[in-house]
């Protein structure tokens, strides 16, 4: 007789709906093709469930020809969308009226372009093909040639995807809380309502798979310090890292993470072997090394030269040094880029990053950012937290790798051109630790009051997102 | 007691977002209309000389009374006139002039806003056509034509000879007077549905705001509920006293 599956917590259930509830009106809200790189993720999912194959690159910066399908242009030109959105940001907008839509549906009747043929999918036909195989499903089951019904029925696949997020985000608290449900909804809460989270699981972009195989990657590292692991714990560990990378080629910087949690259990549960050090450590550097040869087989200007190591330290120094906006700029660093890339573009940037809160309110989310991780370590101080320094290690080794994998990459493109590519949201996979942070500070609450402090930080979080959506339907539609 | 503050807090926090936005809303007017699909970041069209440069075909997606352009104009300061014409018939339906002080000076781009003498209603199909009574041409910024609509930019000879530039001309289509975004909801509601398929319609947009607003506040309340009752409570049972946690799933 097959096992039933355990109700999930009634916390988690709702939190759950919630989460899902706003993804779906973000999905709704979003003009199409105006989630970050939407057409090229189109496209590639396009090349994916038409033709099996991934998408042909070429740069369009330096390469001339059709960019993206004959489909999306077209479906692009008559929405005044996409590639279509390009310098007068302020006044531009979709089409307001059914008349363009009516138009392209008579002009998909009269002569419908074909389906099968991907010219390319811009900047994404280098990323791994997990999330667009997923994507492609949905393409395949919605079919029509519409390319704007295709296009919302992967949104609609992608949503789902934000529960394993906040599902990775509970059991992770699970594991460092024991059944404290409170402080379990608050690290879920964090990520599941979090407006990037729920923006960019809405939208068709490799994100929205990233971040749920990015969350069970630091459940299972963590479980796998905590408690002895089985076989089963084991493969998790491994098939959620494959989908990690799969998803996104950066996520390989989890990897050391998961080695080093792996030392620590064999070390904890006592099958460490004598001079186990002489076999793990060159391991650990194997894997580095072979994380970087599979990092440059897959794209390979993402690397700098290692002559310039040198300017990788100054790189690192003006993005993080407060004295950044005095001392000579790296070119193509904007002033304070710790604070400018990564603090205001992990709290929001929707749209195709034309579409931000007011600069005073990142100025708070700073302030709040800094208090949750200061009460985070008030407590540790405080041993309000039952500290575990292994957790820390791979916690911190996780956050630090996935940091210096995106540095690498972006000094790469700045070294070469003169442009930084990162953006805020590529650290959303870290934000179940922040969610850990913010679970562990209210620990110096009094009990009774947890709760509340809870309800304050969920609450405010959806507020956040409710903000956001009405700023993107005042940007677009008003 | 404690239930009622939890519910008290997830409600006020909610409410003052959503008064915000509201009051935010009420105070922010748009004089937008609508804008073209050009870009104003290469040649739209010259104009001057006798030739006259139009955007043809335009569908009015929102009434307008006033038309933004942008242009570089040579000294000494020329006189451009804007009139709109209806595409079907060719009739003048408004005209204006570029005020005196905004376009002088081949130096810097101008960004003069056209007063029309009348307001066009949504749904027509127009032409803007400018022309400049000057010894020196006028130009006006715009981009590739690129986009699937019939709209085009075209010049016309002083002899009448209409000629396709494959350009647009970058126009923005303005009101006088200023409408709180407030009051757009509705409009923002259709409009958000465009290009969405067939069973999505204005009606999904007014459903999800409540569930929004009225749904999502209550899952929240209720998942801290629950959460207060503690995991053995999910299962019929009272929560033990506090101790030290086993892991959970």
């Amino acid at each position: 007789m097959p096992r039933r599956l355990p109700r999930p917590p009634r916390p988690l259930s709702a939190l759950l709906a919630a989460s899902l509830l706003v993804t779906v009106a973000w999905a709704l809200l979003i003009p199409p093709f105006h989630a970050p790189d939407e057409d090229g993720h189109y496209a590639y999912a396009q090349s994916l469930a038409e033709n099996l194959t991934r998408p042909p690159f070429h740069d369009p910066a330096v390469t001339h020809g059709p960019q993206l399908s004959p489909s999306v242009r077209m479906a692009e030109a008559f929405a005044r969308t996409g590639s279509f959105w390009l310098v007068e940001r302020d006044s531009q907008r979709p089409f307001w009226d059914g008349y363009a839509q009516r138009r392209y549906e008579a002009a998909l009747r009269a002569h419908p372009p074909p389906s099968d043929r991907v010219d390319t999918a811009e900047y994404q036909s280098t990323d791994p093909p997990l999330y667009h195989a997923w994507a492609a499903i949905a393409y395949r089951v919605a079919s029509t040639p519409n390319v704007f019904s295709r296009l919302f029925a992967m949104r609609l696949w992608t949503a789902p995807l934000v529960l394993l997020t906040v599902l990775g985000a509970w059991l992770l608290a699970g594991e460092l809380f024991g059944p404290d449900r409170t402080l379990q909804l608050v690290v879920a809460g964090c990520v599941g309502l979090q407006p990037m989270v729920t923006f960019m699981s809405s939208g068709v972009n490799p994100d929205a798979a990233a971040l749920p195989a990015s969350a069970f990657v630091l459940w299972l590292t963590v479980r796998v310090v905590r408690r002895k692991p089985s076989r089963r714990v084991l493969l998790a560990l491994a098939a959620s890292l494959v989908a990690a990378v799969l998803s996104k080629t950066v996520l390989i910087s989890l990897l050391p993470a998961a080695a080093v949690a792996l030392v620590v259990a064999l070390r904890r549960f006592g099958r460490w072997p004598r001079r186990g050090w002489a076999v793990v450590a060159p391991a650990l550097i194997a894997a580095v090394v072979v994380g970087l040869a599979v990092v440059a087989a897959a794209s390979p200007d993402s690397l700098p030269p290692v002559s310039k190591l040198g300017g990788f330290f100054n790189y690192l120094w003006s993005y993080y040094s407060p004295r950044s906006a005095w001392a000579p700029r790296v070119g193509g660093l904007p002033p304070h880029p710790f604070y400018r890339i990564w603090l205001r573009g992990a709290w929001g940037e929707f749209g195709s990053a034309d579409v931000h809160f007011p600069s005073g309110v990142y100025k708070v989310l700073a302030l709040v950012s800094v208090a949750t991780f200061a009460g985070a370590v008030m407590a540790l101080i405080r041993r309000r937290f039952a500290q575990d320094r292994a957790v820390l290690l791979v916690a911190g080794l996780a956050a630090a790798g996935l940091v210096l994998g995106l540095h690498v990459g972006d000094y790469a493109q700045v070294s070469r051109f003169g442009i930084t590519v990162t953006l805020g949201r590529y650290l959303l996979p870290l934000l179940p630790i922040a969610g850990v942070a913010a679970a562990v500070a209210l620990r110096n609450l009094p009990p009774r009051w947890r709760l509340h402090g809870g309800a304050l930080v969920l609450s405010s979080m959806f507020a956040l997102d409710l903000v956001a959506l009405g700023l993107v339907a005042r940007r677009f539609y008003a | 007691m404690r239930r009622l503050a939890i519910a008290a807090i997830v409600g006020a926090v909610v409410a003052l977002a959503a008064g915000a936005l509201t009051a935010l809303a009420a105070v922010d007017g748009r004089r937008l209309a609508f804008a073209g699909a050009a870009n104003p970041f290469g040649r739209g069209a010259w104009v001057g000389l006798g030739t006259v440069a139009c955007q043809k075909h335009i569908h009015v997606e929102a009434p307008f009374d006033e038309i933004v352009m942008q242009l570089v104009a040579f000294p000494p300061e020329p006189r451009i006139s804007v009139t709109v014409r209806s595409a079907a018939d060719g009739r003048a339906l408004a005209r204006g002039d570029v005020p005196r002080g905004v376009a002088g000076g081949w130096q810097h781009v101008a960004t003069p806003t056209v007063s029309l003498s009348r307001g066009i209603p949504a749904g027509r199909i127009v032409d803007v056509c400018i022309r400049s009574v000057g010894r020196l041409p006028v130009g006006l910024f715009g981009s590739p034509h690129v986009t699937a609509g019939s709209s085009h930019a075209a010049v016309i000879s002083p002899h009448g000879v209409e000629r396709a530039t494959g350009t647009d001309i970058r126009l923005v289509f303005a009101r006088r007077r200023t409408r709180s975004v407030l009051s757009m909801v509705p409009a923002m509601v259709r409009r958000a549905a465009l290009f969405k398929p067939g069973f999505i319609g204005a009606w999904t947009y007014w459903v999800l705001l409540a569930a929004l607003l009225v749904a999502v506040p209550a899952l929240l309340v209720r998942a801290l509920w629950s959460a207060d009752r503690g995991p053995l409570a999910e299962r019929g049972r009272p929560s033990p006293a506090p101790g030290p946690p086993p892991p959970a799933r």
